[in-house]
């Protein structure tokens, strides 16, 4: 049995110190890895990224994330991952982790992922090349989450993702949004690669429990979704 | 760009350019808080993650819009550990 503890969109800012660090504190008793799927800060500061990690400082067991669009939002990607890889968190973006839990494996691809919507409602990469440049961004965020999910050879495999690969989980957002809270292109990445779990955050509003259309059980572990620090999910393998 | 405080704007554009005021005043930078403007009456529903941010949120909308009376029922969100678990399979 496989434990994985996930949470997205804690929204860290400066103001925020103390508010996890007890329930994260706990992490390493229910949980065999810890995934963060996305939004770890308010607008994307090294100042916010560094008040999480604080919060992160007791959980000592193995830790995965994605960014979120919020974490981009100030041009610091790069310096936030290296703050998260420097403090043992790992980042993951079009590539994938495995990690050995006793006798088991558990293989984690991850990737930001991007919007575009749901099939029968989405864009297409037709007209303006600011519209293709939108589709194709997603398009090459779901390739590379097939790939490093194909790439995988373990006994549980998880797809961690910021946007969401379902409509499924949307359940209370306004239907005009989303084209911005998700695509199927992912979940077709999901469903065509195979996986045993799908993990995002994004939709403050939705739901969440989903399932691609293949079968994959899909959990939007957004904070203000899941209202606790994290969801602990079991897998066997 | 419209004036939100103008007497005359519709107030479906008034909640537009507050929405956008939430998401880029960096102390909340919210895309998620929901404004309503019923009449002279204005809601904000939705949840943020902490007292101040909620108080926060409703001192940027009554920057904008001073002359509205604002009802701030943004919810703050919990952060204890969960309960139990789910098992998947």
């Amino acid at each position: 049995m496989i434990r994985v503890a996930a949470v997205g969109d804690v929204h860290m800012a400066a103001d925020a110190h103390g508010t996890l660090h007890d329930a994260f504190a706990m992490l390493p008793d229910v949980a065999d890895v810890f995934l963060l799927a996305g939004d770890l800060t308010r607008t994307g500061r090294e100042s916010e990224l560094e008040v999480l990690l604080d919060e992160l400082a007791p959980a000592s067991l193995p830790r995965f994330a994605v960014l979120g669009n919020h974490d981009y939002e100030s041009d610091r990607s790069d310096m936030l991952v290296k703050l998260l890889e420097d403090a043992g968190v790992r980042v993951l973006e079009g590539d994938a982790a495995v990690v050995q839990v006793g006798d088991e494996t558990i293989g984690i691809a991850g990737t930001k992922g991007f919007g575009g919507g749901f099939a029968g409602a989405c864009g297409s990469d037709f007209g303006e090349p600011e519209m293709k440049a939108f589709v194709q961004h997603t398009r090459e965020l779901a390739g590379n989450l097939d790939r490093s999910l194909r790439a995988l050879d373990t006994d549980v495999r998880i797809a961690l993702t910021h946007f969401a690969p379902v409509k499924d989980t949307l359940g209370g957002e306004r239907l005009e949004i989303y084209p911005f809270l998700g695509s199927y292109l992912l979940g077709e990445a999901i469903d065509g690669a195979g996986a045993d779990l799908a993990v995002h955050g994004h939709a403050h509003n939705g739901i969440e429990k989903g399932v691609t259309p293949g079968g994959v059980p899909v959990r939007n572990v957004a904070l203000p979704v899941l209202k606790s620090a994290y969801a602990v999910y079991c897998l066997a393998s | 760009m419209t004036d939100p405080t103008a007497s005359d704007v519709p107030p479906q554009y008034v909640v537009a350019h507050l929405r956008e005021a939430l998401a880029h005043d960096e102390r909340v930078a919210a895309l998620d808080i929901q404004v309503r403007i019923v009449g002279s009456d204005l809601f904000l529903t939705g949840a943020v993650s902490s007292a101040p941010r909620r108080q926060t949120a409703e001192d940027v909308v009554r920057a904008q819009v001073p002359d509205l009376t604002i009802h701030n029922q943004l919810d703050v969100l919990p952060v204890d550990a969960p309960s139990g678990r789910e098992e998947i399979r």
